[in-house]
């Protein structure tokens, strides 16, 4: 990093700190520092929403995801708008009404404290490691692209969010606005600065008709298969139910559109997110293919991970690798002559050309790929803790190598920016649960407004040292970004099949519903564990487990008290 | 129909004039 860079970074962190410490000044009430005092209005509810979905892993892996595997990924937010819908119709109002810290308070006027209790816990579990998580996966990436100690960048990232995150919720709303502005300019002078670094006779519709015969503008799969986990299906049945636990029932959602002044701020909130939301991915996903199409013309580095191909050179498997790149090199050569004649092609309009150029240049990629696939298998080989996922370091792979001084140090900081969003969120969140539905359910039930604030602000410092913990105690980020979609996976099933119950099934009880939530658990964990079904369809399995489970359960209870009411009637 | 409902139908019409367009875009530049 250059001075310049070193500047922007700096002082973009720094100011948004101070943002935020400033906006969470005088937070004397539980509500004032839980929910903002419910006083936020629909831009700054649907900003934060946003926010707190967009991970620094968002920014670092999604571009990389469109890099190798084209943009099907955007499917995975199709069911999105109509969970936005859903939510607003049927939990905003019950929410609103009545006036819930938590959306786990709820299912204790629904139910009983049971059913909270299991799941809120499920939640605490659930946040608290992927919390951590999302902490630690941006720093191990960027720790090692710019050659940073890891331990001090967790710890680093820890804090600026702790200090954020303990002023209270205003100040984790408002700084969300500004750390997703940032994010997003980020990403945009990114694209434009990719686009400009294209061959001079290659336009951007050159570049895009490149990448699309290169199959990374495949946006839509309408064919439906259980095993594939992004086609229009997944992503409208499964993604849907993901987005309805996760902006339903996951209080670091839920804790957004609760600070809403009224009941339509908060709907207006989760409205703008459902409008705005497959853009904003489909934009991501766009820089990535665009970086694609810019390394179809200037030569990729077999591996981006740095330190893992400079920590190979020095093992036995160096000689290896240095063939590897001699092939790589080879082969790109060939395909770039390929990607040029159907460039001229396009040019020339000369669809027979364009076809042969583009089954070459496609031939030629396949083989580029399984090299880089060997070049991964050496890379786990010559050190079994080094991260042979490249897909998180190509984007920022390609940031510290092209883009010029000062942009390098904006999207270090967009990165950051997105790291403490998701987190600040998720402590936020930790906290309220800890303190709502634990410590002041059960333990200091009539402590006075004053207490319960400071039991919040010492609940949220808890978290985040925590969340550093989690992240000085991971090692593997690739499995570990993978691993916090799935480890979600597995509650989140369960969690909606318990809101479903409390929202459309009227007539099961508490006992029902927790053991529901149980055999759901159980029947994900098993699906997990001894069948090949992709993720995205555990949330569905888990909702629908559940909900049939406590209603056969509920049915019994129900036959079993009429029939010992009629043997006492027979008495 | 209420502000409420012209806003529930104005999301999901949007969305799947989004599909729509998505496709598109697969096909135009496959």
């Amino acid at each position: 990093m250059r001075t310049i860079d070193w500047v922007v970074f700096i002082t973009t962190l720094v100011l948004i700190v101070i943002y935020g410490i400033w906006k969470g000044r005088k937070q004397k009430s539980l509500e004032n520092y839980l929910l903002a005092g419910r006083t936020m209005r629909w831009p700054t509810i649907a900003l934060s929403i946003m926010a707190t979905q967009a991970s620094a892993i968002t920014f670092l892996s999604t571009p990389g995801q469109a890099y190798v595997d084209g943009m099907r990924f955007v499917q995975f937010y199709l069911g999105l708008p109509i969970a936005m819908v859903l939510l607003s119709i049927v939990a905003v109002p019950i929410y609103h009404r009545l006036k819930v810290y938590t959306a786990y308070e709820y299912l204790e006027t629904r139910f009983g404290v049971s059913t909270r209790t299991i799941t809120a816990t499920l939640f605490l579990i659930q946040r608290g490691i992927s919390t951590g998580l999302t902490v630690y996966a941006p720093a191990v990436i960027v720790s090692l692209v710019l050659g940073w100690n890891i331990h001090l960048t967790n710890v680093g990232i820890g804090i600026l969010i702790i200090l954020i995150t303990i002023r209270g919720t205003k100040a984790v709303s408002h700084t969300h606005v500004q750390q997703l502005l940032i994010a997003m300019g980020g990403m945009l002078v990114a694209l434009i600065i990719i686009v400009r670094s294209l061959p001079h006779d290659v336009s951007l519709i050159d570049a895009m008709k490149v990448a699309g015969h290169m199959g990374r503008l495949n946006a839509i799969d309408l064919h439906f298969d259980l095993k594939t986990p992004y086609n229009l299906w997944s992503g409208l049945i499964g993604g849907g139910l993901v987005a309805l636990s996760y902006f339903g029932c996951d209080q670091a959602q839920v804790q957004r559109y609760l600070t809403g002044e009224t009941a339509e701020q908060s709907r207006l909130g989760l409205l703008f997110n459902g409008m705005i939301k497959v853009p904003m991915q489909f934009f991501i996903l766009f820089v990535g293919a665009m970086v694609f199409a810019f390394f179809q013309f200037v030569a990729p580095p077999l591996f981006f991970n740095s330190a893992a191909r400079a920590n190979l050179g020095k093992t036995q498997y160096a000689a290896q690798y240095d063939k590897l790149e001699a092939m790589h090199r080879a082969n790109f050569s060939a395909k770039t002559a390929e990607v040029r004649k159907m460039v001229d092609a396009i040019h020339a309009g000369d669809s027979a050309a364009i076809a042969s150029a583009t089954a070459n240049a496609r031939a030629l990629q396949q083989r580029e790929e399984s090299t880089r696939r060997e070049a991964a298998t050496l890379i786990k080989k010559s050190d079994t803790h080094s991260d042979d996922n490249d897909t998180n370091y190509v984007f920022l792979g390609f940031v510290v190598r092209y883009l010029p001084a000062g942009v390098v140090g904006l999207i270090l900081a967009s990165i950051f920016c997105a790291a403490m969003s998701a987190t600040a969120s998720g402590l936020n969140s930790l906290a309220s649960t800890t303190v709502v539905d634990v410590y002041r359910r059960f333990i200091a039930r009539d402590a006075h407004d004053d207490h319960h604030v400071l039991a919040s602000k010492m609940a949220t410092f808890f978290w985040g040292v925590f969340s550093i913990f989690v992240g000085e105690f991971a090692t593997h980020v690739g499995s570990l970004v993978e691993a916090v979609n799935r480890f979600g996976s597995l509650f989140y099933g369960t969690i909606l099949g318990v809101f479903v119950l409390a929202f459309f099934f009227t007539a099961v009880g508490d006992v029902a519903a927790s053991w529901g939530a149980a055999i759901s658990l159980a029947v994900v964990i098993l699906v997990a564990l001894f069948t090949n079904i992709a993720w995205l369809w555990w949330n569905a399995v888990g909702c629908g487990v559940g909900v049939m489970a406590a209603m056969v359960i509920q049915k019994m209870m129900v036959s079993g008290q009429s029939s010992v009411v009629s043997g006492q009637e027979s008495l | 129909m209420n502000r409420l409902h012209r806003l529930y139908t104005i999301v999901l019409v949007e969305l799947v004039l989004t599909i729509a367009l998505l496709y598109l875009f697969t096909r135009a530049f496959a």
